[in-house]
């Protein structure tokens, strides 16, 4: 059978190749988000990847330092480190500050760690060199805006960016910098000198309460708010062979902290900071499909009525139902199928410099094709229905 | 009677009703055989596009009996939409006033589409086609897409893609009606060869006195019956 859809689409294709254009920008915008929502979870999940640890343990009762404060003591990472299969431990600092850098606001997101240790700091360096001395250097996401050499003041120190890494980024997408602890700890806690104030004062009433008139509760006030050698989390590397989630219960049971396993970090970033995302993302991933084939029901509905003559007469000359619905529907397919490929096509060109990390993943991309096509299907029936209750008679009309 | 290709018996087709009611076939009896080249005459109004379009299995008719090769339509009132469209598709063809060419088809295409629709294979269809194109004179057009090529020429690829085919009856609703008189009868006379060679039954209504020399028979129709030749 000569195909009726081709010929009439390649006859006047105008319509066609625009209503594909639209379409398929739209559709690249669904998969962008798609891909934005992948990138949420990818980027949700890659410092405790990045870190490379296997158990990671926070203040007790809280879920972690990516959900909420979480302070522990630094020291806690050398009496883990004597439990039995324990091969590493190391201590974390996470901190979010925005600085005015060159004229605009620019968000990181600092790791402290230590640089001696095996895991914790950058897991690549793209140019320049690691972290090596004690004081003064960092390393940074090579998308922050920070180049080789520039200098920040942050408190009263100024640190010199000695490497770059890779787009490494915070659970809610802000490049990373690297220091080494000792120096993120001088900024968070320079940074909070009113709150250590504070904390100072309440201290010493608390004690002078406990403890016997004139024992200095002033001195030990102050030794202990102005202990900086405050973490947010200890991690932990275990050895071959030894069963990590039982490390982690034994490191709850005897500490009294709260330690997670690799898998248990994931979720909690994943639920907490992408379920809401992945919500509204996926509404307006619906909302899009849904504009969609609105706009395709009424192109299809229009190219049908424009034809209703060559329909009638078409049925005349005996033309059985499953022609004309072919033509339709064949139609209706052809316009998503081309959609879909340029919606492809511009956001595999595109999706390098959305400033969001955007993940394609390939099961989406065909999971959507599946439903660009079915949703072609579904808004072909009104210009099916009309075209199958067309009168043949109509094509005698002079 | 074995070549009787139709009879119409009392055919009357009436369309709405009550105030609104309107005879459009009071009483219509013909007979049609192989090969046979009539026209049915009369002015317009007259009931002519009622009775091909009840011949044609597209309206039904209120009352009377239609017999196309000797079988009664709807007698059994087991007639099925689809079958009445295989009663076309394999046993008619139909030319317009209009050509009613499909305009994204070429010309070729036109044609060849009346033969794929009763299962003809593509090449066999285009040989067939271009035969007929060929005889019709409208073999260069071949490739040419409708709108392009004029009222005459389309008029006989009409004729072609109603008879590529092998349908037993031709059904004309005024195929010159939109040609001017020469070309008219040039029409006429070609649908007229074509059928005498190839045994077909064409029934041409018009309400052109110009157009119905040379016919077989000659109907004429007033007020939706037919009077005598
Ligand atoms: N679908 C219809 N509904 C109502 N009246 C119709 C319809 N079709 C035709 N008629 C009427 O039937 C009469 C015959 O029409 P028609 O068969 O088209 O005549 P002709 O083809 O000879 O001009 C006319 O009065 C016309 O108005
Ligand atoms: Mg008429």
């Amino acid at each position: 059978m000569i195909d009726l859809a081709v010929k009439d689409i390649s006859h006047s294709p105008r319509r066609f190749i625009f209503t594909c254009l639209g379409i398929g920008m739209l559709l690249m915008v669904v998969m962008a988000m798609g891909g934005i929502y992948r990138g949420f979870v990818d980027d949700a999940t890659l410092i405790v990847k990045n870190t490379g640890a296997d158990i990671w343990v926070v203040q007790k009762d809280t879920n972690g330092p990516f959900a909420e404060e979480s302070r522990i003591p630094e020291d806690l990472k050398h009496t883990l480190g004597v439990l039995p299969g324990v091969s590493d431990t190391g201590a974390l600092s996470f901190q979010t500050i925005q600085i005015n850098w060159k004229g605009k606001p620019n968000r990181l997101f600092i790791i402290g760690y230590d640089p001696n240790l095996r895991f914790g700091g950058p897991s690549e360096i793209i140019a320049g060199r690691p972290i090596l001395r004690r004081h003064y250097d960092m390393v940074a996401n090579f998308k922050s805006g920070l180049r080789l050499g520039d200098k920040l003041t942050l408190g009263q120190d100024t640190y010199t960016v000695v490497g770059l890494t890779g787009n490494v980024v915070s659970p809610s997408g802000d490049p990373v910098v690297y220091m080494t602890l000792a120096d993120a700890q001088k900024v968070q806690f320079q940074k909070n000198n009113e709150a250590i104030r504070n904390d100072r004062e309440r201290l010493k009433e608390e004690l002078s309460g406990l403890l016997p008139q004139g024992a200095g509760e002033g001195k030990i006030a102050d030794a202990l708010s102005n202990d900086t050698h405050i973490v947010n989390a200890v991690v932990l590397k275990v050895s071959k062979g030894y069963p990590v989630s039982k490390i982690a219960a034994a490191v709850e049971r005897w500490k009294h902290y709260r330690a997670f396993t690799v898998p248990e970090q994931e979720t909690i970033l994943t639920m907490g900071l992408v379920a809401k995302a992945k919500m509204q993302l996926g509404l307006f991933r619906i909302i899009l499909l849904i504009v969609s084939m609105a706009i395709i029901n009424l192109v299809i509905y229009t190219q049908t009525m424009d034809k209703m003559r060559e329909i009638a007469t078409l049925k005349l000359i005996g033309a059985p139902d499953w022609t004309i619905v072919r033509l339709i529907v064949e139609q209706s397919l052809l316009l998503g199928f081309f959609a879909y490929w340029i919606g492809y096509a511009i956001i595999n060109l595109t999706y390098k410099y959305f400033p969001r990390r955007v993940v394609l993943v390939p099961f989406d991309l065909k999971a959507l094709f599946v439903i660009v096509m079915l949703i072609c299907v579904i808004a072909s029936f009104t210009g099916v229905r009309s075209a199958l209750k067309v009168d043949p008679a109509h094509a005698l009309g002079g | 009677m074995n070549n009787e290709v139709v009879r119409l018996e009392n055919l009357r087709k009436v369309y709405g009703s009550g105030e609104t009611e309107v005879v459009a076939l009071a009483d219509a009896n013909m007979i049609l055989h192989e090969g046979e080249v009539s026209a049915v005459l009369g002015p317009s109004g007259s009931g002519k596009t009622t009775m091909l379009m009840c011949l044609g299995c597209i309206v039904m008719p209120t009352a009377g009996k239609i017999f196309i090769r000797g079988e009664e339509i709807y007698e059994t009132g087991g007639w099925k939409k689809r079958d009445l469209r295989r009663l076309r598709r394999e046993k008619m063809g139909f030319i317009f006033q209009a050509h009613n060419l499909v305009p994204f088809l070429s010309v070729l295409e036109n044609v060849v589409i009346a033969s794929e629709l009763v299962g003809t294979p593509r090449k066999e269809a285009e040989t067939k086609a271009m035969e007929l194109l060929d005889y019709l004179e409208v073999a260069h057009r071949a490739g040419n897409f409708p709108a392009t090529i004029s009222g005459g020429e389309a008029q006989r690829v009409a004729i072609a893609r109603a008879l590529v085919h092998g349908p037993s009856l031709i059904l004309a609703d005024e195929p010159t009606a939109a040609l001017d008189t020469d070309r008219g009868k040039k029409v006429v006379a070609l649908l007229k060869n074509l059928a005498k060679k190839r045994g077909v039954g064409v029934i041409v209504v018009t309400h052109d006195v110009r157009m119905v020399e040379g016919f077989d028979r000659v109907y004429h129709m007033k007020d939706g019956s037919i009077l005598d030749e």
